[in-house]
């Protein structure tokens, strides 16, 4: 049986098979371990020349040095240079559709030799994929200290070229359409006899070499959460743009996100709130809770000191604070969008009326309260014309004094809403599109507001961080 | 407000300005909600029909809230019904539309019919858009308190707010008066 095993391979080898090709021919897949290969490469490698080598019959040249060594290498710069701190990576690469033909009809041949001594020998081979995909990852884990595996978030994905791909399908393509995905497959149900005759007994020795085409690599997103104070009011939270031009020339979303994109070396990066609030409001208190989604980071694993460090990065911008920032994941996130409908936010509003100040005690009588709000005019162009019923839970006014004498009395209200109450609209009513609001509460049509603050959001998100 | 703060931002309260001293307030009396966000225009004589003249605020967002203009025919008298059925087909509270787009929404012209109002003089008069667009609200108040449309017209008593057609619309602003201009029309009729 061994005898014939030797045979064959030496018949492989005749054939134009390079030498691993010819042992991973002959070995099952469960059997394979990358020493077999890389002694067989040696082997290859160390073998006097005394001829012009081809290109291999079945990897076109995958295993055969200068490129098999040339592509690793390629692979391993690449991973060095580009920063990607993930301790695992895992590898993809697709192959030409005729690495695969040319693998099923040497698989045919060496079966057909096997059977006529042992019929019941497995003919299950060592793909090429598999087998190269083992060396690579022999390598590149002995270069980078990267650990191989198959669940990393760092996949690295290797391209290939070779210039006769078409040719070689177009035979088969005459008597079945071919398709990459499932090739094997297809392969594997057609009549032997068909393949046979169609494709030739052995592939042909190839003409030209396989080559390297491209290296990149991908890692998952990374998350990460905190909360801001916006101090200002004349920021946005997202960019304003209209008719593509910019209003501001930055927002909370900026000033955010780009000193944490800097630091991760992402692509971009995605943010998320729980709700919003307009350009004029500030934000106080313990800020609103944020995530922000980075888009193949290199860097993913920040410390506590660098989390310190690129808050105060982001702090040095005297309109936003960002506090509590940390790694989150994206399970948690959840926890972020379901505040935005139904968490309680609290605000305190700087109100006046004309005239002398009425009594305010008609406020902190009046909630609970369940109004009924019409979707403000200020955003009626950009959303649908509805009634939403909101809740005040409660209300607490008190007067207050503005330092000018204008004629008019001054008063804060701190309120605790509903989430998706818009508060600006309840205490002048819109056109009476929010009812009951301040004026008809206070019974004075001149009711309106100054500035506005969000105090809170009542979500214990994130986890707070110790300083 | 009493939470247990889990929270210690390490922020100095006393650096963040009170909401008193974070606004600029002027020393006359503040800028109203109209005053804030909204252009006031105004349309006279619509269908060339003596004193059928309207306010119309335009928002910065395109907007207009159509209301009753000091000089307009109704003024001083009594409403004792509105009737939103204007055709045979057409009931302006039956405005039924869908999405941000507000497709399926009734299209006014400039001079289309809102509603028809009855006087407690016997009266009856139309109450006419002043620009064309898209009907994205009628004020519905006006049937249970018809009166408020006389008594605070650029307020809760406004007639409907109108969507103008995007590329029309500056086209349709420019056809309305200014206030100087409205003022001075008004001065010259008396």
């Amino acid at each position: 049986m061994e005898q014939n095993v030797e045979e064959i391979q030496e018949n492989l080898l005749k054939f134009g098979c390079c030498r691993v090709c010819a042992v991973r021919h002959l070995t099952k897949p469960s059997a394979i371990n990358v020493k077999t290969l890389i002694a067989a490469s040696e082997q290859d490698h160390d073998e006097p020349k005394r001829l012009k080598k081809n290109p291999c019959i079945a990897c076109l040249g995958l295993f055969q040095n200068p490129q098999k060594d040339d592509i690793i290498n390629k692979i391993i710069s690449y991973l060095k240079t580009s920063k990607y701190d993930s301790d695992t990576f895992n590898l993809a690469f697709n192959l030409p559709m005729c690495t695969i033909i040319r693998g099923h009809s040497i698989a045919l041949y060496v079966s057909k030799l096997r059977i006529t001594f042992n019929p019941t020998f497995p003919t299950a081979f060592v793909c090429a994929k598999d087998a190269w995909k083992l060396m690579a990852e022999d390598a590149i884990v002995k270069a980078t200290g990267k650990r191989f595996d198959v669940h990393s978030p760092l996949l690295v994905t290797v391209g290939f070229h070779y210039d006769d791909i078409k040719d070689e399908c177009d035979c088969l393509n005459a008597i079945i359409k071919l398709s990459n995905k499932n090739l094997q497959s297809i392969l594997s149900q057609m009549d032997n006899k068909d393949f046979v005759s169609q494709y030739g007994e052995m592939p042909s020795v190839p003409e030209s070499t396989i080559e390297f085409k491209s290296v990149d690599a991908r890692h998952e997103s990374v998350f990460i959460a905190g909360r801001y104070n916006k101090w200002s009011r004349t920021l946005s939270q997202t960019p304003w743009i209209v008719d593509q031009e910019r209003r501001l020339e930055s927002s909370v979303e900026e000033i955010i996100s780009n000193p944490i994109k800097k630091h991760a070396l992402a692509d971009e990066f995605r943010f998320s709130s729980s709700g919003r609030e307009d350009i004029d409001v500030r934000m106080l208190g313990r800020g609103r809770p944020f995530a922000i989604e980075l888009v193949n980071p290199k860097i993913t694993k920040f410390s506590y000191e660098v989390l310190r460090q690129i808050e105060n990065e982001i702090n040095t911008d005297p309109q936003v604070t960002v506090t509590h920032l940390q790694n989150v994941v994206k399970d948690q996130l959840k926890e972020l969008k379901s505040g935005e409908e139904f968490k309680i936010k609290v605000y305190k509003a700087l109100c006046y009326v004309e005239g002398e100040l009425p009594d305010l005690e008609k406020v902190n009588n009046s909630a609970p309260l369940e109004i009924a709000q019409y979707t403000p005019i200020r955003v009626l162009h950009r959303r649908a014309n509805m009634v939403r019923p909101r809740t005040i839970h409660s209300m607490k006014a008190v007067a207050t004094k503005v330092g000018k004498d204008n004629g008019c009395s001054f008063f804060n209200v701190i309120l605790s809403t509903q989430a998706g109450t818009y508060v600006k609209e309840f205490v002048h009513g819109d056109f009476g599109r929010t009812n009951p609001c301040l004026r008809t509460i206070l019974e004075n049509d001149t009711v309106d507001i100054l500035a506005l603050d969000v105090l809170d959001i009542e979500i214990d998100w994130p986890t707070p961080v110790k300083y | 407000m009493d939470k247990p703060n889990v929270y210690d931002f390490g922020i100095d309260d006393d650096s963040v300005p009170s909401i008193e001293k974070s606004v600029e307030i002027s020393e006359d009396a503040p800028p109203t909600v109209v005053q804030r966000y909204f252009e006031s225009r105004y349309a006279t004589n619509v269908n060339d029909k003596p004193n059928q003249d309207y306010s119309v605020l335009i928002h910065s967002n395109n907007l207009c809230i159509l209301s009753l203009a000091s000089s307009h025919v109704l003024m001083g008298k009594t409403i004792e019904k509105i009737d939103f059925q204007v055709s045979e087909n057409t009931h302006r509270l039956s405005n039924i539309m869908t999405g941000k787009g507000k497709r399926g929404a009734q299209i006014v012209q400039a001079g289309s019919t809102l509603c028809k109002v009855h006087c407690s003089d016997g009266e009856e008069h139309k109450i006419l858009s002043a620009i064309p667009g898209k009907l994205v609200e009628m004020n519905s108040k006006l049937a249970e308190t018809p009166n408020i449309m006389l008594n605070k017209p650029d307020d809760i008593g406004f007639i409907a707010i109108v969507l103008p057609q995007k590329q029309r619309f500056e086209k349709i602003r420019d056809g309305l008066l200014t206030k100087e201009q409205y003022t001075q029309e008004i001065l010259q009729s008396n």
